[in-house]
């Protein structure tokens, strides 16, 4: 049985029980596939330009351009939209052509893409989640 | 005193005026038996938005969560199907490439997985039914009151299955029936006989507790039991479309990322 998303309290608590920096991780990747599909031992840190936010379900997808070199289109996942918008996500809270610094936990195929931990545009930082 | 006394006044006639009001209403619409036990103005109301409670009732690991009422108690070709699954899980989750399950494809969780509420659930109820509505994948779940189940081998596979209930009091409770055996419930499978009987009923206003038997001659040597419990949230439910499924599924079942 793998969708989950469980309620706020919930993530919160079980934010306490992960190894992640932010809240409650794990539910988020269950809520459609299985958390491994990232490797949760490591987080990556990128800064880069948001090419696309796309606010749907089954998850919220983030695209973000690194110039590089080698230039790339990170591809970052989060909750859904639902459990996301109760913790104060909404469609407009980023927008294509902003500046981002994202951290997240990397998928274990090497592909550059992973499961958001943490995006900051200038002074908002969202947390990923549920 | 004056203007205590000008409000007295006012609410009399308030009162006479919704008096008045709700006896045309009444004139004008058929009355209830009063001897109607599941009217709606007898019956306990667990209507409302619900979510599971308490708070760590999944458990630690989101990849291994905690059955409810513990190990099922499975036939023993079963039980070895479920160990080689769980080896086959570690080795896939191992490899990052896990195995797909039917919400990797937006298919509805059923029954008896859409009253574990992961997403919030919400009852709509009344004389001649009870609605339940899980928020994920914008599931539908019908229960028909005071109706026999009908016969089994006339009732086609639904993942929700066929649900007929009945009020015992305080308490709502529920057969089901004919859920699709391609639904698992915690990675374990059906047989096509599999029966769910859920007693509901309200602890207090805002508590609500369901007390589930699974019983399958085919896949459990003895009936599995456990209760979900409920707490009343104030949350709406919202819309949940499965439109952007980034999952791809390989020949082996395994599913990885999209990245277009």
């Amino acid at each position: 049985m793998t969708p989950l998303s469980p309620s706020p309290l919930l993530r919160q608590g079980l934010c306490l029980l992960t190894l992640f920096a932010c809240s409650a991780l794990a539910p988020v990747a269950s809520a459609h596939h299985s958390f491994a599909l990232f490797d949760q031992t490591q987080t990556v840190s990128i800064k880069g330009v948001v090419e696309r936010f796309a606010w749907t379900n089954p998850h919220i997808t983030i695209y973000v351009d690194t110039p590089g070199p080698p230039a790339q289109r990170f591809k970052i996942e989060t909750g859904s939209v639902n459990a996301l918008q109760r913790t104060g996500w909404s469609a407009e809270s980023i927008k294509a052509g902003e500046s981002a610094e994202v951290s997240f936990k990397p998928l274990k195929n090497g592909e550059p893409g992973g499961l958001l931990v943490e995006i900051k545009i200038g002074d908002v930082v969202l947390t990923g989640g549920g | 005193m004056k203007p205590t006394r000008t409000l007295n006044t006012a609410m009399i006639f308030v009162g006479i005026a919704l008096v008045t009001v709700a006896g045309m209403c009444n004139a004008a619409t058929p009355s209830k038996p009063l001897n109607d036990k599941h009217s709606v103005s007898t019956r306990p109301d667990i209507s409302g938005t619900w979510e599971r409670t308490p708070d760590d009732w999944f458990g630690e690991n989101p990849d291994d969560p905690v059955h409810p009422g513990g190990p099922m108690d499975l036939k023993a070709s079963y039980a070895d199907e479920y160990v080689a699954l769980k080896k086959r899980q570690a080795i896939a989750n191992e490899a990052g490439t896990p195995l797909a399950t039917t919400s990797s494809k937006c298919l509805p969780e059923g029954m008896p997985t859409l009253m574990a509420a992961l997403f919030p659930i919400q009852i709509i109820h009344d004389d001649k039914q009870v609605i339940v509505l899980g928020e994920y994948l914008q599931q539908v779940r019908r229960i028909l009151l005071n109706e026999a189940m009908p016969p089994k081998e006339t009732l086609d596979p639904k993942y929700q299955g066929h649900s007929r209930g009945h009020w015992e009091g305080d308490t709502l409770v529920v057969e089901t029936q004919r859920v699709r055996t391609d639904v698992s419930f915690y990675d374990v499978p059906h047989g096509k006989d599999m029966k769910i009987t859920e007693r509901i009923r309200l602890t207090t206003p805002d508590h609500l507790e369901n007390q589930v038997v699974i019983e399958d001659p085919q896949v459990l040597k003895t009936p599995y039991r456990f209760t979900f419990e409920y707490k009343r949230s104030n949350y709406a439910i919202q819309e949940y479309v499965c439109e952007n499924n980034q999952i791809v599924i390989d020949k082996e079942g395994k599913a990885s990322l999209s990245l277009e």
